[in-house]
């Protein structure tokens, strides 16, 4: 095989590696457990994935404009106890959209901290995400919440037609997301200042707000994954969300959105969140304990990044 | 005095590239505890002849002598610990870590595999007594100023017993008292017997420091001199390849009809910008020469809004304009193709299309900010087709675009927001003959088109194909303008100051 043949089929699996991953384990899957394919198991599998999929939308735009949040499972616990906790005193749909307003002010407080003040940014968001937490832990008292009302409940319970809700409000966010990502002029600055800062601030782009709002859409994804949640169990722990920021984050690079940022789709992203859950489900009907599943889902996340990473240091 | 032994000896060495030939048979000789300064204008072969000394180039025939030994290394690593060291322009040091740990970098003394600080300590103090170096050894590297890790540098060199030291440009970034503080260890080396080959484009270092000099001129050896026996005028003779016939009376002041569109006025700002006036008028090619550190890149990037002047002011059509960011700029009408085409021009990453749109992508989208991908092909083809750059697809990602392309990406991403005035900075770096041409005849037509143009080059010859008009900068100030039809060895003699003697520029008289 030849030098251009080589790299040619390593740029189709490159591209695609995520979808072919994707379909290679659905059919093992399937295999090996029957129920698997069930319209019911399906139906599971995805509404499982919505809540760190919508994180995971955010983070997306996070790393592809250069930056990292961390912050955003803590922050989707505090707007799970808030969107609860407000209802004793403010109509449902008033605490919905308060708590939005919260997840945006933290993102633009990450944005601040990162771009302004120039913390890098995983250091940045484990600082907030302490912060968050604790807050959590002071607007709960230390105790589960609980709500009870069934328009609220809705959100994370109802149904459309056959499909529950979250399902919708995933697919649709996603869409969104994706179509800020490709037709936007925000967009196209995300990938640009993650690509080349420099190159992006010499070309006349505000690049310290755009960056911001990189993190604001990652605090107002965090918050509604926070409503639907508290939908979801009409309950909510300070504990809620532990770990999630890992788990979107590595949806967001299974989904080949690249580490050091300027590349990405929100669309592979949901593939990726998908793949994940799948993972977990699989071993779930296949009876693997849980300590097995930590293992081997931190060797998929290692083979999905180091491919890409050791596929470009070969090709430079 | 100059011992008579050779150290180095470079026999007839020439080394060819793909379409160029950088060497012709060049003989070089060093003596034993000489310092030898190189001398040449840029693409003159000078940094190709010592690439081919220290081992970063495989010479293509000729011999060099070392020590009395045929060499031919194939790694500058190898070159160093064979006694043979380069000390570049661009710094090699590892800024976080202390003075003592970079000098033995890769050489620290060690016993039973744990480092022997104390001796290392005591050598490096042996190594400050022996040649007169005064630095603490715990202070960061990146606490020091340039000379001070110049110095470094040469420490480095002396503990590996290099018996060369080769320096490119070393007061390129220095003030005058660092300069005298450099000579004073280069004569330290001296005493110790240690050669050093000196390049440089200042003239006076050269009579200051240099026991003889070589004269490099389109990849031949046109000479070697000694400092003691020869004139200023007479390397810079050898350096032009021209005869002066006239000197003083020269003038090459350019009257220019109409208000300027843009006037800078009295521009300082530390270190390099001491003070720079200049006008540029509509539809006009201003070409900026210079050496480096003459202060060119730094006015571009000041008109830019990249870098902070310290005083000065900026009229555009008359009106006093304030800018403070790129942004600023392009609002008033400047682009600016930067002197660092890979990390300050593009996106390497995004595909070509997304490159050249992304300065004026407001125009490419809707008032909401979505983007109108149809206009912005267009938009795109219509300048590939201007300009001629070749690429596969508008996908393409601009990475793989060749280095002319990727300078006419750039070129285009500034035209798609129609300014009045396009500063270039080195447009021409690195890019191949041809593409070279294109960009040159893009300029003019450009300027034709009314497009005020500044293009900013430390390629003199160039100068003459794409400018109207001429200015040279040196140290911070304007020190002459001239027009196409100067003899370019007066625009060469302004950049590297050899005016003084002939009188300033012509206007004053």
């Amino acid at each position: 095989m030849n030098k251009g043949q080589k790299s040619r089929i390593y740029m189709i699996l490159g591209k695609n590696k995520i979808l072919l991953a994707f379909l290679a384990l659905v059919v093992v899957i399937s295999f090996l457990t029957p129920n698997f394919l069930s319209w019911q198991n399906i139906i599971n599998v995805i509404r499982q994935s919505s809540i760190v999929g919508i994180i995971a939308i955010g983070s997306t735009f996070v790393i592809i404009g250069g930056g990292f949040d961390i912050s955003v499972g803590s922050l989707m616990a505090l707007s799970a106890a808030m969107a609860v906790g407000l209802q004793s005193y403010v109509h449902w749909s008033l605490a919905v959209v308060a708590v939005i307003g919260v997840g945006a002010l933290f993102g633009v407080i990450n944005g601040v901290l990162t771009a302004k003040i120039h913390i890098p940014a995983i250091i940045a968001t484990l600082g907030t995400m302490t912060i968050i937490r604790g807050l959590v832990y002071m607007y709960t008292g230390g105790y589960p919440l609980y709500v009870d009302n069934q328009e609220f409940a809705f959100i994370g319970n109802g149904r459309i037609g056959a499909i529950p809700f979250p399902i919708i409000l995933l697919f649709v966010l996603v869409a969104i997301g994706q179509f800020f990502l490709v037709k936007t002029r925000f967009g196209r600055y995300t990938c640009a200042i993650g690509g080349n800062k420099e190159a992006s601030r010499l070309s006349g782009i505000k690049v310290d707000y755009y960056i911001i709002l990189t993190f604001v859409v990652g605090g107002i994804t965090a918050a509604v994954s926070g409503i639907v949640y508290a939908s979801r169990l009409l309950s909510v722990t300070p504990l809620a969300g532990q770990g999630y920021e890992l788990d979107a984050i590595a949806s967001a690079v299974i989904g080949g959105t690249s580490v050091s940022g300027g590349e990405g789709s929100v669309v592979r992203t949901l593939i990726g969140a998908l793949l994940l859950t799948i993972i977990t489900n699989a071993f779930n009907l296949l009876g693997v304990h849980l300590y097995i599943q930590y293992v081997f889902k931190g060797i998929v996340i290692l083979s999905a990044v180091g491919f890409d990473t050791f596929t470009k240091a070969k090709s430079k | 005095m100059i011992s008579l032994k050779t150290l180095l000896k470079v026999e007839k060495v020439s080394k060819n590239f793909p379409g160029v030939q950088a060497l012709k048979e060049v003989d070089l000789e060093i003596a034993l505890g000489e310092v030898h300064a190189l001398l040449g204008e840029n693409g003159s072969g000078k940094s190709t002849l010592i690439k081919c000394i220290a081992g970063v180039y495989k010479r293509d025939s000729g011999r060099i002598m070392f020590q009395g030994k045929e060499i031919s290394f194939s790694s500058p690593i190898e070159a160093f610990c064979n006694g043979i060291s380069v000390i570049y322009q661009e710094r090699s040091l590892i800024p976080k870590l202390s003075v003592v740990e970079n000098v033995f970098l890769g050489a620290e003394f060690t016993k039973f595999g744990v480092l022997n600080n104390k001796s290392i300590v005591r050598k490096y103090r042996e190594l400050c007594e022996l040649y007169g170096f005064s630095l603490p050894p715990d202070e960061k590297v990146m606490n020091l100023g340039v000379a001070e890790q110049k110095i470094v540098e040469i420490m480095k060199a002396l503990v590996r017993k290099s018996q060369l030291v080769i320096m490119d440009e070393p007061t390129a970034a220095l003030s005058e008292n660092e300069v005298e503080h450099l000579f004073k260890i280069i004569r330290e080396l001296k005493s110790k017997n240690i050669s050093v080959l000196y390049i440089t484009h200042i003239l006076e270092e050269v009579f200051q420091i240099a026991d003889r000099i070589t004269v490099l001129r389109d990849g031949k050896k046109i000479g070697t001199l000694n400092a003691k026996n020869t004139t200023k005028e007479r390397v810079i003779d050898m350096m032009v390849g021209k005869v002066l016939q006239e000197s003083a009376t020269f003038s090459h002041y350019v009257k220019r009809e109409g208000k300027p569109i843009l006037a800078v006025e009295n521009l300082k700002a530390f270190p390099r910008v001491k003070n720079i006036s200049f006008n540029l008028y509509k539809g006009e090619v201003l070409g900026i020469t210079g050496l480096t550190g003459s202060g060119k890149t730094e006015v571009a990037r000041i008109l830019f809004g990249v870098e902070k002047s310290e005083a000065g002011s900026i009229y555009i059509e008359g009106k006093h304009v304030m800018i403070k960011s790129p942004n600023d700029a392009i609002r008033n009408g400047i682009a600016l193709v930067p002197e660092d085409r890979k990390n300050d021009g593009l996106v390497l990453l995004l595909e070509v299309y997304k490159n050249i749109t992304l300065a004026s992508l407001k125009r490419f989208s809707n008032k909401v900010g979505v983007l109108n991908s149809k206009e912005e092909f267009e938009g795109t083809r219509f300048y590939a087709k201007r300009l001629g750059i070749k690429f596969s697809s508008e996908y393409q990602k601009t990475m793989f675009l060749s280095g002319g392309n990727q300078q006419k990406v750039v070129l285009a991403k500034w035209l798609l927001t129609k300014p009045d005035i396009l500063i270039m900075d080195e447009p021409t770096q690195g890019i191949d003959v041809k593409a070279k041409g294109e960009i040159y005849s893009i300029v003019k037509q450009l300027a034709e088109k009314g497009v005020s143009v500044i293009f900013i080059s430390s390629d003199i010859p160039e100068m003459f194909r794409v400018a109207d008009r001429i200015l040279v900068f040196r140290e911070g100030f304007v020190e002459g303008e001239f027009t196409p039809t100067s003899p370019e060895y007066m625009v060469l003699r302004a950049a590297i100051g050899g005016l003084e003697e002939t009188g300033k520029f012509g206007n004053k008289e």
